[in-house]
């Protein structure tokens, strides 16, 4: 007697045994049965998947998000594992042996050809000007590595300077000019030589009050662009993604990669993405509401009386023989037009009567400057679909490059300029996804959950 | 399942953009195989669902599902490499997640029972009732050790047939196999897991 497959005896615990006579005669597939029943009550008694607790499914999300973000940081090496390390090695010991050989050679050379004796080399420093120090004209809540300034601290070449929140800094640069730092910014004194100034600013605003000379270049560099003076009182402000620069008086001349640029008196430039744009003709900063001084009952003062008089925010005052100076700091004349309106250009250094410190330079009314100056720029993030998405691209190479702050900051300005037509729904989405990549990898949680929830919301 | 995906063997760029068009799970892979992280997330928030519930049929109610997830999902991003939007995603995930989670059986069963490899009753969904819950945790157990007796392709077979209930002809599919070597590996996977099932019981020889 043929026994039944064990295929049939499945479909006949599935579907019942009424219809098999076989069964009724052959006790090995009976028992070959009960066991398929057992086998399939298993089966049935399987429990049922409970959905996916929500929790789990943000902490593997998280982590493929770490995996995600790692893979695309390896990405920008791949090409290192991908050639082969003898490749390496074989390079490195090329470099070796052909740097000992070179050695050998000039040693050997040495001895069998030995040059008539000179005078010793005269070994250069990397500058022959001699260094030179600037010092602190005034100081609030600002401070050099970490350690507060003070006011006359000598500070040297290299020093880094900073400004909390509501602080501020004039410092004294070597040639008579000065340098006001605003609020929350940084600079560094990169060269103090007699014939070249050079100022780094890393973030914030920086007011220069130059006196124009011949015989030295000063020079402020934000980045890759580079300000110059050419006798002047200018501002450099630098924040994320663009440098304004802004002149008072005189000119500047403004360089960025591939284009010079002279900036006037009233001009200003914002360079942004690559590009030079001259902004609108600056108005005059109005001056503060402050009782005029009377001139019959004012007499003429002393630079030091005019320092203690003036705003804290003010620059120092001028040196008394220092001409120069003296043409910065143009006065303000009790009951002048200047004084009422803020629309009459400065008063020409002739025409000077008393050295009051000028109202348009107080580091509080060149924040207010910068501001405006702001506000004018048209954000790069309000123009077309490829700007934005160009802009959208430039947030995620921050995140990949580990910019975090930067990254977000870009991000925000994009987010606040969005008005989501139907194409830029996916950018959108990528540019969440990177701020709240970059939050997380802050540790602004909290914040990276609400874009998080943001993003689950999108379509 | 979710039946979003249409079928078919489309290789031309247009036929993939057609198809990615009409199905968003696609586009989503698609995507993410060009590097976009934010498709890859989309594409999990979708899919996880469907992968737990596989990790879940294959090797139970057990703390490591969330590491199973990840795991699947890490393979997944492996597997997208190599994918041409001319087959289902749904198809991909299954796969990996079965693969996955039949691997992490076998290499459980090689290292000593660990006491704590077991979540609390109480975040079961059958612990309603003791004696069901007993039953549900001993028919799960069973399973496990069943499909860890098996070869791998029986194991597979008889996983997306009989625990995840997918048709001879998905099957075929997923294991890149004729239907016939599919339904003929079924049968066999089967006796396999019957007499797995008695000898555990302590009914057979």
């Amino acid at each position: 007697m043929k026994h039944l497959s064990h295929e049939q005896l499945w479909q006949l615990a599935l579907n019942g045994t009424a219809a098999e006579p076989h069964l009724d005669a052959c006790l090995t597939c009976l028992s070959a049965l009960d066991d398929i029943k057992a086998a399939q009550g298993v089966l049935r008694a399987m429990p049922e998947p409970p959905p996916m607790p929500a929790a789990m499914a943000r902490r593997v999300e998280v982590k493929l998000l770490d995996v995600l973000e790692a893979r695309q940081a390896k990405a920008w090496t791949s090409w290192f594992p991908s050639m082969p390390r003898f490749a390496f090695a074989a390079i490195a010991m090329a470099v070796l042996v052909g740097g000992a050989w070179v050695l050998a050679q000039q040693t050997k050379g040495d001895e069998v050809l030995p040059v008539a004796l000179g005078p010793p080399p005269v070994v250069m420093p990397a500058s022959a000007e001699p260094k030179l120090t600037a010092t602190v004209a005034s100081a609030k809540n600002a401070r050099s590595s970490n350690a507060a300034l003070k006011t006359t601290q000598v500070l040297r070449e290299g020093s880094s300077l900073s400004t909390d929140k509501g602080g501020s800094l004039w410092v004294r640069l070597p040639d008579g000019s000065r340098a006001g730092l605003t609020a929350a910014s940084e600079m560094k004194l990169h060269t103090l030589e007699e014939k070249t100034l050079t100022l780094e600013l890393a973030k914030g605003s920086v007011a220069l009050v130059v006196p124009h000379r011949e015989d030295r270049l000063l020079t402020v560099r934000a980045g890759e662009l580079e300000v110059r003076d050419l006798g002047t009182q200018f501002l450099v402000s630098r924040e994320v993604g663009r440098i304004v620069v802004a002149v008072e008086e005189g000119s500047v001349e403004v360089r960025v990669p591939g284009l010079t640029r002279t900036v006037r008196a009233g001009q200003a430039v914002a360079y942004q993405q690559g590009q030079l744009d001259e902004l609108e003709p600056l108005r005059p900063v109005p001056p503060k509401v402050r009782p005029p001084p009377r001139i019959e009952e004012q007499p003429a003062v002393t630079a030091q009386v005019v320092a203690e008089a003036a705003d804290d925010e003010s620059p120092p005052p001028p040196e008394v023989d220092d001409p120069a100076a003296e043409w910065a700091q143009a006065p303000v004349i009790a009951n002048s037009p200047a004084a009422e309106n803020a629309n009459v250009p400065p008063m020409p250094p002739n025409e000077m009567v008393t050295a009051t410190p000028r109202p348009g330079l107080s580091l509080g009314a060149i924040e207010r400057r910068v501001n405006d100056l702001r506000r004018q720029i048209r954000s790069p993030f309000t123009q077309g679909g490829s700007l934005r998405q160009q802009r959208a691209r430039d947030i995620g190479r921050a995140a990949d490059a580990g910019d975090c702050l930067r990254a977000v900051d870009l991000a925000n300005e994009w987010l606040r300029y969005a008005h989501d037509p139907p194409e830029e729904i996916g950018v959108r989405r990528e540019v969440l996804f990177q701020k709240m990549r970059c939050l997380r990898r802050m540790g602004r949680v909290p914040e990276a959950d609400l874009v998080r929830r943001e993003l689950e919301a999108m379509p | 399942m979710t039946a979003l995906l249409t079928s078919g063997h489309m290789h031309s760029d247009l036929a993939l953009i057609d198809s990615a068009a009409v199905d968003p799970l696609r586009a989503l892979a698609l995507q993410a195989r060009a590097g976009e992280s934010v498709a890859f997330t989309k594409l999990y928030e979708r899919t996880r669902e469907q992968a737990w519930r596989v990790l879940y049929r294959v090797v139970g109610h057990s703390p490591d599902l969330e590491d199973l997830v990840q795991e699947a999902y890490l393979q997944l991003m492996k597997a997208l490499k190599a994918y041409r939007g001319d087959s289902k995603v749904t198809t991909f995930l299954h796969r990996v997640c079965v693969n996955v989670g039949l691997m992490h059986l076998r290499s459980k069963r090689r290292r000593p029972e660990d006491p704590t490899d077991a979540l609390p009753e109480g975040e079961t969904s059958e612990a309603a009732s003791p004696e069901r819950a007993a039953q549900v945790k001993q028919a799960a157990l069973l399973v496990q050790q069943a499909l860890t007796m098996m070869s791998d392709e029986k194991a597979q077979v008889f996983a997306y047939h009989d625990l995840l209930g997918l048709k001879p002809e998905e099957i075929s599919e997923l294991v890149d196999a004729p239907v016939n070597t599919v339904r003929s590996r079924l049968n066999r996977a089967r006796a396999d897991f019957t007499v797995a099932v008695t000898k555990l019981k302590g009914r057979g020889p």
